[in-house]
Order: structure tokens, then sequence, then C-alpha cells
């Protein structure tokens, strides 16, 4: 069978690396809670490559300006289109920050403009369920960014699913540690990312 | 042994009888007009139309076509009717083309009929339905043989100047799908693919140990409920466990790359696809068909391929939605053909007007008719020795 592979999207602008831990420990995780036969390692793929399409699962991340070339639009397009998913997060947790406002006009001008998903969609039970909607991240409780805890994540829709899933939360800072590093928690902070991955392989 | 004159006397009574005859048929050539009227005609298609209604009120004796098409079925059926009422009817065209269609829908919700047709060998054929021109084939040795959209129920083929028609004589009733398999690309494009054609899809998605996603209601394979059942890896336990029965009494399986194991295998199998990464087999079990596909990553085909050649989601689903419609279970309901089908039309008119001879003259022999004069001189002839014979035995 073959393996699921964690693909970060390389942009040409920006930092797409800022958060090089959060592949290896939503892989983890996954091993670790689901039957999901996964790829041990992920890869980093252009966005601008046709590469990119061997990947239905996308995830970009960064603190700084986001401008998409044509070619990086274009596929990203193609892979929501053809029924895969790319998930957005905010590095910053800043909604004023350069990262928020850049992604967000671009994303606007690639697919559409990313409206609040409801705090019971099927995201928030497709593995654990996640009652409030999406889960707090340290970074938001102890107010670093814009200050603000926020209520929703948002996303672009295509037939009902979330073809484009953007965060505010910076989940790549709550994520972005050593898997061993999880034996120190109560509660494994990156569950939330195996229901975004299940979602993924199964809505 | 009769005396001499006891004979003669019979004889006498014969020659009355056949004088009296005689007279019958003369009068009654007399009083039919289109006996009087009985001639040889020859015809060309421009003309038959036209000429019809003549032909039913005076039928000639002979009437001979000379054809470019095949003739309408109105036409056909007229001139098969002024046939029966003694006319001897013959025709010959150096240019009509024999074709003949059948159209069946398939188990596809998208509405798709198969086409096939019969025409001479790279012959172009242009297909159309009742909106219009579709397409155009090169005919192979059996052939054509293309998928149609079902925009109406009728579809005809055309090669120069002569046209087939035919509607579907039924159509399918399409029960569920089933879809297992663990989680993966495979699995979701799988049931992605194949709900977007249309299908109504029952899917169980495993993603733990005791955790499924599951879409649709109950997951035992049964042809009260499922046209075709499709296990995506080796996880299909729940496809596995049912899938004989199943098959067996008719219902479909797909097997996809990683599920090769899944199911029942028929003692011999045809390839309906070969590729350098595998094959597509087919093989019947009991009543139900099974398709095992050796295509690693079927789903690479949606979300790689490549869209300047074609659109890929749309390929991909009708690649899996043609591999269903080859085993679906689809119970047949028939449907009223519509008045307009003239699926085999040159073999409708070769049954209702004979086959094609080279000419006229090669034309089977007319009926000997005797003219009436003859018969009229048989008559008198008759009548003189019957009186003859009277006179010389002594009677009056």
């Amino acid at each position: 069978m073959t393996r699921f592979v964690f693909c970060t999207g390389q942009y040409d602008s920006g930092d797409w690396d800022s958060a090089p831990l959060v592949p290896a420990n939503l892989i983890d995780s996954v091993a670790q809670y689901t039957s999901i036969a996964v790829a041990p390692s992920g890869v980093n793929v252009a966005l601008a490559s046709d590469a990119i399409l061997d990947y239905p699962l996308v995830y970009i991340t960064g603190h700084l300006p986001v401008r998409f070339s044509a070619a990086e639009r274009r596929n990203i397009r193609k892979l929501t289109d053809r029924g895969g998913m790319i998930f957005v997060d905010d590095h910053n947790h800043d909604i004023d920050g350069v990262f928020h406002n850049t992604a967000m006009e671009e994303i606007t001008i690639a697919l559409s403009k990313p409206v609040d998903i409801p705090n019971d969609h099927e995201l928030y039970h497709s593995f654990f369920k996640f009652a409030d909607g999406p889960p707090t991240t340290s970074q938001e409780l102890n107010g670093w960014g814009d200050n603000l805890v926020h209520k929703n994540l948002q996303g672009v829709m295509r037939d009902g699913h979330i073809a484009l899933l953007y965060s505010s939360k910076d989940y790549s800072s709550e994520w972005n540690y050593h898997p061993e590093s999880k034996r120190f928690n109560a509660v494994d902070n990156t569950r939330f990312g195996v229901n975004i991955i299940v979602y993924a392989l199964t809505r | 042994m009769p005396s001499p004159v006891s004979a003669r006397r019979v004889g006498e009574w014969a020659l009355r009888v056949i004088s009296l005859a005689l007279l019958v048929v003369i009068l009654m050539r007399a009083w039919t007009p289109s006996s009087r009227s009985r001639q040889i005609e020859n015809a060309g298609q421009g003309n038959i139309a036209a000429s019809l209604p003549r032909w039913s009120l005076v039928a000639p004796a002979q009437l001979h076509l000379a054809l470019d098409s095949v003739l309408p079925r109105d036409q056909r059926d007229w001139l098969a009717a002024i046939e029966r009422a003694g006319t001897n009817l013959t025709w010959n065209s150096a240019h009509i083309t024999p074709l003949a269609l059948t159209l069946t829908q398939m188990p596809d919700p998208s509405g798709v009929y198969e086409l096939s047709a019969s025409a001479p060998r790279d012959s172009l054929v242009v297909v159309r339905d009742a909106v219009g021109v579709l397409d155009s084939v090169k005919a192979g040795g059996d052939g054509i043989r293309v998928e149609i959209p079902g925009t109406t129920n009728r579809a005809g083929v055309s090669v120069g100047g002569s046209h087939a028609w035919a509607s579907a004589a039924d159509t399918a009733v399409l029960k569920r799908l089933l879809v297992e398999g663990a989680a993966s690309w495979e699995t979701k494009f799988t049931i992605a693919a194949l709900a977007e054609r249309g299908w109504k899809v029952d899917a169980v998605t495993h993603v733990a140990p005791g955790v499924d996603v599951r879409e649709g209601g109950p997951v035992i394979p049964d042809t009260s409920r499922y046209a075709a059942i499709i296990a995506v890896d080796s996880t299909a336990a729940l496809v596995s466990r049912g899938a004989s029965a199943f098959v067996r009494s008719g219902g479909g399986l797909i097997t996809l790359h990683d599920a090769s194991t899944v199911g029942p295998t028929g003692a011999t199998s045809v390839v309906l696809e070969h590729r350098p990464d595998g094959d597509v087999r087919a093989s019947r079990v009991g009543a139900g068909r099974v398709i095992r596909v050796g295509y690693k990553d079927l789903w690479r085909q949606r979300m790689s391929g490549d869209d300047s050649v074609s659109d890929p989601v749309a390929a991909h689903r009708a690649w899996l939605a043609r591999a269903v419609a080859t085993v679906a279970y689809a119970p047949r309901v028939a449907v009223a053909t519509d008045s307009v089908s003239d699926p085999a039309p040159l073999a409708d008119m070769v049954d209702r007007l004979g086959a094609r001879s080279g000419s006229p003259d090669a034309a089977s022999p007319m009926r000997s008719e005797v003219p009436s004069s003859v018969l009229f001189g048989i008559l008198l002839a008759s009548l003189l020795l019957e009186l003859a014979s009277r006179r010389l035995r002594g009677a009056k």
C-alpha cells in the first residue's frame, strides 16, 4: 500500500521552513494513534513544481510576507480543484502581521477569500473530538502575536469539503518540537494535527 | 364399361363447364380496371414517393426500382403491400451501405449509452443523437463501439447517404456501490470519483483499530442493495467476507492493486487493458463478474495527470465508472421504443422487398398470363365442339 507522505510546500518568497519539526511530530502522532500507512519522514516540495500534485495534503507556514508566483498559484488551484487540501498556518499568530495579510491576499487571488469554519465542523471530530472547535495554543493563551484567542479556523470550501484550511492560531509553533518530547505533555497537543490529516484522507 | 354415347355426353358436359369458366374469367378481367392496365414500370429513387399512390390504384405487373439509398420505412411498408397485392417487385442499387446498430444504456448514473454499429471496414461512420452530430469514427473489422452521452435514448449512424437509427430497448436499474479500504489517497479518491460520477456510494474507511469512517447505510454485500463492491486494499474485510456469495449471485467485484487477494477469481480471465505497470483482468464467477486492477496508485491519474491532454479528474472518474459498468449488477426494465427507430434499414428492406436483383431482366419471371383474346378463342372452340358433338349424335 502506498504510504501517506507528509508534504511541506516550498514557496519562493518568505520562510517556508520556519517550523522544521512539525512534519516529524505529526508523522509520529499519525503512526501512534492510527493504522494509516505513513512514511517515516516527510518531504519538502516546491509549490511551483508539478511534483506537488503527488501530495494531496500540503502544509504551508512562515513568518515573512508571502507572494506566490504564477506557477505556485496555478498549482494551488490544480491541487484543490482535483480534490487535494492545503493547510496554511500563520507562524506569527498575528492577524496584523505580514504573513497573515499577504497570505490572505494570495489565497484570495489563487482561490477565494477564506470564510470561518463552524466549530461543529466534522474536522473537529474526524478522529479526536474537539467539542469547542479548534484547540487553543500556548501562543494564544500567553498573549503573543495579536493577543487574541481565535475562535474559528478559516477555509476555502469546494463541494462541501475544505480545500484550503487557514489557521491564525500558530500551530506551527505549538507543534514544532521533537516527537520524543511529547512524553512531557499531559495531553498531546498534536492530536488536532491528526484530525487534519485524517480529514484530508477520508473526506 | 360406359357406352360411347354416355362418354360423349360427359365430354360435352366438360366442354360446357370449360366454356362457362372461361366466360367468367373473361368477364372478371373486363370488370377489373387494373387488369386492363397491368404493365412493367421502372422507377428511380426520386419518383417513388410520388408514384406510390398511383401504383396503389393501378398496380403494375412488374415494378423495378433503381435505388441510391435505403428507402424510408414508410415507403418500404407501402411497397411491401403493393407487392403482396400481386406486383412483381424488384430493386437494385450500387450505392447502398449496409448499416446496423444497437444502443444500450450502460449501468452508469451519468446516463451514457454504448452504441455498437456494424459498417463496412474503413468507412467513416458519423454518430449522432437527436440533438445533432456527436462524432465520426473510422470503422474497424468489427464496426464501431462508442460511448455517447445520455441526452436522449435515441442515436443514429450514417455512412454516406445511408442512415440507421435505434433507441434503447431497456433501461438499467442502478443500485448502490460499496467501497472499502484503509484511509489512503486511493480510498479517498475512489469514493470521490464514483460519487462525483453520480453513484450512491456506501463507504467504509479504516482509520485505526476499531475506528472507521462510514458513509451510507448497511455494508452487507447483497445484490438487493449493491450493484458492485470495490475493495481498495487488503484491509477490506467486510467486502472480503461477503464477496464470494455476492458475486455468485450476480454482483460485481472490483479489486484495486493492493486488494488482489480479496474475493473469488474465475477459472479463466481475459485481459481488458494492459499497461507497463500491470493488467486489468476480468473473469466470471457464478452469475457475477470480477475485475482485478493491476495498476498501482490509480489516484495519481487524477492528481498528477497532464491537463494539457485531457481533464485528469474526469479521466479518472470515467475510467473507474467504466470498470464499474463492466461488472455492475443492473436489472433491466423494458421501455417503449420510438416509432422512428430503424436499426437495420437494409436488412429490413431485404426482409420486406426481397434481395436486390441485378436488373429488371434478371428479375424473377413474371407470372404468365394468357391474353383474354386467346381465352375467348378457346371458349368459342369449346362451344362449337360441344355443339358439333350434340348435332352429330342427333341431339338438339
